[in-house]
């Protein structure tokens, strides 16, 4: 620490941005590692298969052959393509998915960056997914190619809107854009701090639409392959192919920390120091002949409760086993429905969650306001009620 | 001093950003294709959102991306292709005699370049130089819903009026 | 669309939505995998599977069955079999010298089965066809019977077997099929099992058909007048049949007859 201390700052700065952005890498790579997997034993599952079984135990070193395999793979440049944009594309949208990792809250204060501006950072990075997804599609010189890039950047447009709506209301209700501020939020009530009760129609909107945002069935629309071969990756192969698969799980694995982060309450959950110390009470509960070993327990978690790596590896562990709750989720609502149409996409993003959206944010307003409004009467019957409801707020 | 800001990574940042947004903004002007044209823009404004990160203004530069590098650059790759190819390769014809009109361009040039040294002469420089003031997002907030409500809203019913306005153009042209 | 229908419409797509969900839970939870691990366990395939082609023996004299008629060259719709003969100028006999299917091309269409009017060719139950040369795809007069050997048999076929009786799917007694196989007469596949004792009402364009067979039924020695019972005699007599079985002319006849 005072080897780092003694740095100038402006070394300090870059360092840790170095240092950072190549932890954010690596954690994106094992997501995309975790998540592949996760994806073909859960599809496989689903069909009553059982998946990759050869490599490794149950096949679970698949997508590590995987990448070993795509990485060795010749690299075909096809003739006509617009080159600079063609090379260049599969890299933004890796850029892109990892950037969002950037503003996700580990822990208390254990963030790569602490954004104040964090849901809109979201949402204008999610601009470059757009830019990427057309300069492939263009670049390809393939009409799959740019049919799949049209569908996807008009699904990406219309979906971002609702998406965006739909986190308003979360942040009317937390204050702030920042994300650790909604996080610490949510931690008032313990489990029925979460966002997820009082926002649940935020909540929903933003599942489907985040799905969308995805590219995810069942709103695939711009890697259809029964209508276009592969979307804007067609004419990709080898490692650039691999860029978007990249780019695509680990996007959908940040995606599902910032619905965690947002809804479910982000890292917060017991630590094991909280744990030791319930637990010792519960033992001491027992009777004499448990007590001085509940008590002891009891001791070391509150000794331990206050360490600030012990609760960095909490928060860690909460925020990963509510993210693989939404990654599991969507993947599971990949395996079980239907594409939609073009058409039905665009009427249920903007007839449907669009309003639903807007009313969601009215409705979350006009409670907000009652609540604090009414607060300040004591004797009134209404004020209990909407104290009730304040309480939910 | 002159050392300080040499060495200092925000000077070389800040150059390399105004590179970066000076050589994407000539492209975009110069390159035959749209569609190249449309993505340089993108970068241009890219690079200038890196410029205001550069000065802690987060939300200008994350408002910067979200409006300009997403949003209206996507509106115009959808209307480059649902304008057709046809009219694209039109338009490039036509660049040749662009060269014709080189007064104009000259004059128009000449007037705005005169307007921004007039406004960088005019502006009192180097602005703050102490204590760098941080905007956040809930003071911009305040100020709009408070000080600014009435331009604010003036602009909303500005768009709302536009989007209503282009809609009808829209309808009449699906009717014909 | 009023709020109502706004809202009913999105209380059924969540409760379709939920609907499909609980069921590939239940898939993938209580759900036992069907996979079979194919290089380590091989799948049984079905008795209508159509592998390669291959000739079969008779096991009693110890030779192939073919007589080199060409009617499984003319038959096949790819040209894939390729038959070399000379004549005997002895017993006056057809001799093969080549019998050849070329496996890269052939189609497994089963046509050279339907045709061979010997009962010599049968659809094998060999699927694992790789070769890294497609010229070893060719398979010769040796490896077809070879191949061919555990589909031969030494058992007379019944006394008289109506070729009319047996649905196409069932290949000339390699199957063994019983009574109750042959439930489908000259139906469709994938109908479900009748009851014992139906009999199905034929379509008109086979009522013909079924009267032609039933005045070659009573001309024959056993008077029978359904085929339903009289395939019962056969399914008895085949077990009994393989030892004491009366050699020769059991080929000509099944050729006469149509």
């Amino acid at each position: 620490m005072e080897w780092w201390n003694s740095l100038p700052p402006t070394a300090q700065v870059w360092l840790g941005g170095i240092l950072k952005g190549s932890l954010i890498l690596v954690w994106g790579l094992l997501n995309f590692a975790i998540c592949l997997m996760l994806e073909r034993k859960i599809s496989a599952w689903i069909q009553n298969r059982v998946g990759p079984w050869r490599v490794g135990l149950w096949g679970w070193i698949q997508p590590i052959a995987d990448l070993i395999k795509l990485w060795v793979k010749e690299y075909i440049h096809p003739n006509n393509v617009d080159k600079w944009l063609y090379l260049i594309a599969p890299f933004i949208g890796f850029v892109t998915a990892n950037l969002v990792w950037l503003i996700v809250p580990f822990g208390d204060k254990f963030i790569a960056t602490d954004l104040e501006i964090g849901i809109i950072f979201i949402a204008a990075v999610t601009g470059y997914d757009v830019i990427a997804t057309f300069m492939a599609g263009w670049g390809s010189n393939n009409k799959y190619s740019l049919l799949g890039a049209m569908r996807g950047a008009a699904q990406l447009i219309s979906y971002e809107i609702t998406m965006v709506m739909s986190l308003i209301g979360v942040v009317m209700m937390a204050g702030s854009l920042r994300l650790s501020d909604i996080v610490l939020a949510q931690q008032e009530r313990g489990f029925l701090g979460w966002f997820l009760f009082p926002q649940a129609i935020g909540f929903i909107v933003y599942l489907i639409a985040s799905l969308a945002e995805l590219n995810r069935a069942p709103f695939d629309l711009a890697e259809a392959e029964q209508e276009l071969v592969a979307g804007h990756h067609t004419e990709y192969s080898g490692m650039r192919w691999a860029m978007f698969m990249l780019a695509e799980y680990i996007h959908l694995a940040a995606w599902s920390a910032i619905a965690a982060t947002l809804f479910l309450g982000g890292w917060s959950g017991p630590t094991l120091g909280q744990v030791a110390a319930g637990l010792g009470n519960v033992l001491n509960g027992f009777g004499a002949f448990v007590n001085p070993v509940g008590t002891a327990v009891a001791d070391w978690g509150m000794s331990i409760m206050g360490s600030t790596v012990l609760n960095w590896i909490a928060g860690v562990f909460w925020l990963v086993l509510k993210t693989y709750f939404f990654i599991f989720l969507a993947m599971w609502i990949r395996w079980t429905l239907p594409r939609v149409r073009i058409d039905q996409l665009m009427d249920l993003g903007w007839k449907f969650l669009l309003p639903v959206s807007l009313f969601n944010i009215f409705l979350t307003g006009t409670l907000r306001y009652v609540a604090v409004t009414f607060d300040g009467l004591p004797i009134s019957i209404g004020s209990f009620t909407m104290r009730l409801l304040g309480w939910w707020l | 001093m002159t050392t300080d800001l040499l060495m200092s990574g925000q000077f070389w940042t800040f150059i390399i950003l105004a590179v970066v947004t000076l050589v994407s903004t000539y492209r975009m002007v110069t390159t035959p294709l749209i569609t190249h044209a449309a993505l340089f823009m993108a970068l241009s404004f890219t690079a200038v959102a890196g410029i205001f990160l550069l000065m802690q203004a987060e939300f200008i530069a994350a408002i910067q991306v979200l409006v300009y590098a997403g949003a209206i650059t996507t509106m115009i790759i959808f209307a480059i292709m649902l304008s057709g190819l046809r009219d694209i390769k039109q338009q490039q014809k036509e660049r040749v005699k662009l060269w014709r009109s080189n007064p104009a361009v000259l004059v128009v040039g000449a007037v705005f370049a005169a307007f921004m040294l007039y406004l960088y002469y005019a502006a009192n420089l180097p602005a703050g130089g102490g204590e760098r003031q941080v905007i956040t997002v809930r003071a911009i907030g305040t100020d709009l819903f408070t000080t600014y409500v009435i331009p604010f809203e003036i602009a909303s019913v500005l768009l709302l009026i536009a989007m209503i306005g282009a809609i009808i153009l829209t309808a009449k042209e699906a009717e014909s | 669309m009023g709020v109502t229908n706004f809202v009913g419409e999105a209380w059924r797509t969540g409760k379709s939505i939920a609907t499909g969900l609980k069921i590939t839970f239940r898939e993938m939870m209580f759900r036992p995998a069907i996979t079979v691990f194919y290089p380590d366990q091989r799948d049984e395939v079905p008795p209508w599977f159509r592998g390669i082609p291959v000739l079969k023996t008779d096991l009693r004299t110890g030779e192939y069955k073919c007589t080199s008629c060409m009617q499984c060259a003319q038959a096949c719709p790819v040209n894939v079999i390729t038959i070399e003969w000379h004549q005997d100028p002895e017993t006056r006999k057809k001799v093969c010298d080549r019998f050849a299917i070329d496996m890269s091309r052939c189609m497994l269409c089963n046509f050279c089965v339907e045709a061979c009017p010997f009962d010599s060719l049968v659809m094998g139950y060999d699927y694992e066809l790789c070769k890294v040369d497609p010229e070893n795809l060719v398979f010769e007069f040796e490896d077809l019977l070879r191949l061919g050997l555990k589909y031969s048999s030494a058992e007379e076929p019944g006394p008289k077997a109506k070729r009319s009786e047996t649905p196409p799917w069932v290949f000339h007694g390699l199957t063994n099929a019983t009574e109750d196989d042959i439930q489908d007469v000259r139906g469709y596949l994938g109908r479900p099992p009748l009851p014992k004792g139906y009999e199905p009402e034929l379509k008109p364009q086979f009522q013909q058909k079924q009267a032609e067979d039933e005045t070659a039924a009573t001309v024959e020695p056993e008077p029978a007048a359904k085929p339903a019972a009289e395939a019962k005699p056969e399914a008895e007599a085949k077990p009994a049949a393989a030892p004491a079985a009366q050699a020769g002319s059991t080929d000509r006849e099944e050729a006469g007859q149509p």
